[in-house]
C-alpha cells in the first residue's frame, strides 16, 4: 500500500527529478526510499521506466537517466510558428546597411549565476508569505493573480500562501513582514515598497541571517544580499529599447516628455536611467521634463494636462515607462483633439486599443505580470533544495504596430495581433494563463 | 497493481510531455485530447506535470516544455549544470541576431539538438532532435565555424546550415552553442561576435559554479 496520495505520473516526475546534474547512478533502494512508496509499486514503476527507456541500468542494481530522458533536452523555448498560424510577416530591417554593429546582448552576469538552495530543503507542504508592495494598479493585481494561478497548480505542495498588501507604505510592510514570520512561514516572497528604505533592508538581512529564504519579485531592496533570488524582467531593456525606438522614430530630432511610474520604485528608476542614457546619445533629442505618475491612468492624465497647460505646444514624443500611465496621457490628448504624438509603454490592453484606434505610432515592451507565477515556482524550487538562478528574467517582447519598425528596433509581435479587442481596457496581457483562469485559489489568505 | 498499469502510467506521462511538440495547445483540454487521454483523469495529470515543472505555459497560455524537463534532458547527458543558463542565453542571442539560437550536445558524431529560441529570419527551418554532420566538424572550444547538419525524417534527408561554437567539452560530449543560418547565406560578423559573447558568458558561469 502506498504511503502517499500521489499518482504514478507524479511519481515518474519525482523519480526523474531525483537524479543529479551529472546523472550519477542511484541505487534502487535510495530511489524507493525518496519516493516513499511500497516496494511493489516502486519496483513496478522502475521496471516500466527502464523498459520504456526513461531509465537505464548501470551496475549492481543502480539506475541512471536513459535515452528518453535525454530526449527532453530538445525543446522550444517559445511556441513554434504553426503552419496554419498567420505569420508575423514583418519586413526585416537590415542593420547590415549600416555595417556590422557590435552585438547588443545586454548581458547581466547574474542571469547565469546560480545559488545552491540545498540548505533550505524541507519536505512539503509549505507555508509561504508574500509581502506585496501594493495592489494599486492593474499590473500589480495581474501579477498577484498570476501568483494565485501558480499556487493553485502547485496546491499539493503548498499548505498556505499568506498575502499581505502594504499599500506602498514601507512602515506597514515592515510590520506585515514581522507578522508573516510570526505565522511561521517557510519562505518569504517580497515585492518591496521602497528600494531605499533602510529599516526594511536591515530587517530582511536579519531574517536571511536567521535562515529564512527570501525571494524578491518585481521590486527588490537596494542591498540584494538578503535574497536567494530575484524574479524580474529587464527594466533596463524596457527603458533602453523604448527610448531608442522613440529617438529613431523622430529621426533623432524633437522634444520629448518623459512620464515615469512611481518615484522610489526600482523598476521606474532603472527604466528612466536607461532611457535618459539613450536620449543623451541623440544630440537633436531634447528631454524637456521628467514627471512621475504613480503608474496610474489618473496620474498620467493629470500630469499631461498640467504639462500641456504650461507648455506652448505639444511634444513630438511622449516616453512612458508603462501603459499604466501612458493610457492617461493618450486619453488627455484624445480629449483635447488634434494630433497625438508618438507614445511608448505597453502592459495595459487599453493602451494598445487607444493607440491602434487613433493610429498613434507606438512601441511597447510589456513588463510580464507572469513573473508572479514564476516567483512562486522558484520559491518551491528553493524549498525543494534545487540549484536556482540568482536572477530570473521573464522574457520581454517588443510590440509594434505594423509600419512602426525603426532601423534598430524590430517587432517580436505586431500590436495588431497582441491587442485583445474582446477583453477589457484594464486587462494586462502579459499575465500568462491566469488571464484565462482568474479564479482565486481556495487556500489563499489575502488581506 | 499490475505491470500493465505502470506501463500505462509511463505511456501517459510520455504522451503528455510530448504533446506540445507537435502543435500549440492553449487549454488543458486541447493538450489532453492531443495526448489521447480521458478528460476524467487528464486534467489532474496536466496540473501535476505543470506543478512538477515538466510542463509550463507561456504568457499566451500555450503549453511548452517546463524547466524540469529541460534540466532532466541535460542531466541525462551529465550536463545538468548547463540547464539554468539555457533560457536567458538563448533568448538574448536570438533577440540580438533574430536567427534561431540553440544549445546542442555533440556526442559520437551526433548532434543532439537542445533547447532553442526561434528567430524570425530562420523560423521556416524546422529543427529536428537529432542531426549528423556532413563533414567531421572542428570542435575546438571557443572557435566558431559554419557547418552543415543532416537530418533524416523518413525518406527525406534535410540539410541545415548552422554556425556552431563548441563551448565546453566533457569526457564524452561537447556542449555547443549555435545559430541556424538562412539557406545559402553565411554568418555575419555580428552573428559571430554575438555567439562568442554568449559562449563567454556560459564559460564564465560554469567556472563560477
Amino acid at each position: 500500500m502506498s504511503r502517499d496520495q500521489k499518482s504514478n505520473v507524479q511519481r515518474i516526475a519525482a523519480i526523474l527529478k531525483g537524479f543529479d546534474a551529472e546523472n550519477t547512478p542511484r541505487r534502487t533502494h535510495d530511489i524507493l526510499k525518496d519516493l516513499g512508496v511500497a516496494r511493489s509499486t516502486g519496483f513496478g514503476l522502475l521496471r516500466a521506466m527502464v523498459s520504456a527507456g526513461w531509465l537505464e541500468r548501470f551496475d549492481h542494481g543502480a539506475l541512471r537517466l536513459g535515452p528518453k530522458a535525454r530526449s527532453l533536452v530538445f525543446s522550444a523555448l517559445e511556441v513554434p510558428e504553426h503552419p496554419e498560424a498567420r505569420p508575423l510577416a514583418a519586413t526585416p530591417v537590415g542593420r547590415s546597411q549600416a555595417g556590422p554593429a557590435m552585438p547588443d546582448l545586454e548581458w547581466d552576469p547574474r542571469l547565469v549565476r546560480t545559488v545552491d538552495a540545498g540548505k533550505f530543503r524541507k519536505p512539503p507542504p509549505y507555508r509561504l508569505g508574500f509581502a506585496n508592495a501594493s495592489t494599486t494598479n492593474a499590473w500589480r493585481r495581474a501579477m498577484l493573480q498570476s501568483m494565485s494561478y501558480a499556487e493553485k497548480i502547485a496546491q499539493a505542495q503548498i499548505k498556505e500562501l499568506i498575502v499581505r498588501d502594504a499599500q506602498d507604505d514601507p512602515a506597514l510592510q515592515l510590520r506585515q513582514i514581522d507578522d508573516l514570520v510570526r505565522e511561521g512561514i517557510d519562505l518569504l516572497l517580497i515585492s518591496i515598497t521602497s528600494v531605499n528604505d533602510t529599516a526594511l533592508g536591515r530587517r530582511l538581512n536579519e531574517l536571511a541571517e536567521d535562515g529564512l529564504p527570501i525571494v524578491a519579485v518585481d521590486r527588490r531592496p537596494n542591498d540584494r544580499s538578503s535574497l536567494v533570488s530575484f524574479v524580474t524582467a529587464s527594466d533596463h531593456r524596457i527603458g533602453r529599447i523604448s527610448a531608442l525606438w522613440l529617438a529613431e522614430h523622430l529621426k533623432g530630432q524633437g522634444r520629448v516628455w518623459m512620464l515615469s511610474g512611481l518615484e522610489g520604485a526600482s523598476p521606474a528608476l532603472r527604466r528612466q536611467q536607461a532611457a535618459l542614457a539613450v536620449f543623451s546619445e541623440f544630440p537633436g533629442i531634447r528631454v524637456e521634463n521628467v514627471s512621475y505618475t504613480d503608474w496610474t491612468q489618473d496620474g498620467g492624465y493629470t500630469v499631461m494636462d498640467k504639462l500641456l497647460a504650461e507648455a506652448r505646444r505639444a511634444p513630438d514624443g511622449v516616453w512612458c515607462d508603462s501603459g499604466l500611465q501612458g493610457v492617461g496621457s493618450l486619453q488627455r490628448f484624445a480629449d483635447g483633439g488634434g494630433a497625438i504624438p508618438a507614445h511608448t509603454g505597453g502592459d495595459l490592453n487599453g493602451m494598445y486599443k487607444l493607440c491602434l484606434h487613433n493610429r498613434v505610432p507606438m512601441a511597447a515592451l510589456d513588463y510580464p505580470a507572469s513573473m508572479g507565477a514564476r516567483a512562486l515556482e522558484l520559491a518551491l524550487d528553493v524549498l525543494g533544495g534545487s540549484t536556482v538562478p540568482q536572477r530570473v528574467e521573464e522574457p520581454v517582447r517588443i510590440v509594434l504596430p505594423r509600419g512602426c519598425e525603426t532601423q534598430s528596433v524590430r517587432a517580436d509581435i505586431w500590436a495588431e495581433r497582441h491587442v485583445a479587442w474582446d477583453l477589457g481596457n484594464e486587462t494586462i496581457l502579459s499575465q500568462g494563463p491566469a488571464l484565462r483562469d482568474p479564479r482565486p485559489a481556495s487556500k489563499r489568505n489575502a488581506s | 497493481m499490475t505491470d500493465t498499469a505502470y506501463s500505462r502510467a509511463v505511456t501517459l506521462f510520455e504522451a503528455l510531455i510530448h504533446a506540445p511538440d507537435n502543435a500549440p495547445h492553449d487549454t488543458p483540454g486541447s493538450l489532453i485530447q492531443a495526448a489521447g487521454l480521458p478528460s476524467s483523469s487528464g486534467y489532474r495529470h496536466v496540473a501535476a506535470l505543470e506543478a512538477e515543472g515538466f510542463l509550463r505555459r507561456n504568457p499566451a497560455g500555450t503549453y511548452l516544455s517546463g524547466t524540469s524537463a529541460i534540466r532532466t534532458g541535460f542531466s541525462g547527458f551529465g550536463l545538468g549544470r548547463v540547464a539554468p543558463f539555457s533560457q536567458p542565453i538563448l533568448l538574448r542571442l536570438r533577440q540580438a541576431t533574430q536567427h534561431t539560437a540553440f544549445l546542442a550536445i555533440v556526442r559520437d558524431r551526433d548532434l543532439h539538438m537542445g533547447p532553442y529560441s526561434t528567430g524570425r529570419e530562420t523560423r521556416g527551418t524546422l529543427l529536428q532532435p537529432l542531426y549528423g554532420f556532413e563533414t567531421i566538424p572542428d570542435l575546438t572550444p571557443g572557435i566558431p565555424g559554419e557547418t552543415t547538419l543532416r537530418s533524416q525524417n523518413g525518406q527525406v534527408l534535410r540539410r541545415t546550415s548552422a554556425l556552431l561554437l563548441p563551448v565546453t567539452p566533457t569526457s564524452d560530449a561537447t556542449v555547443a552553442l549555435g545559430l541556424i543560418l538562412q539557406p545559402g547565406r553565411s554568418a555575419t560578423d555580428q552573428m559571430i561576435l554575438s555567439l562568442q559573447s554568449a559562449s563567454a558568458q556560459i564559460t564564465q558561469a560554469l567556472e563560477d559554479a
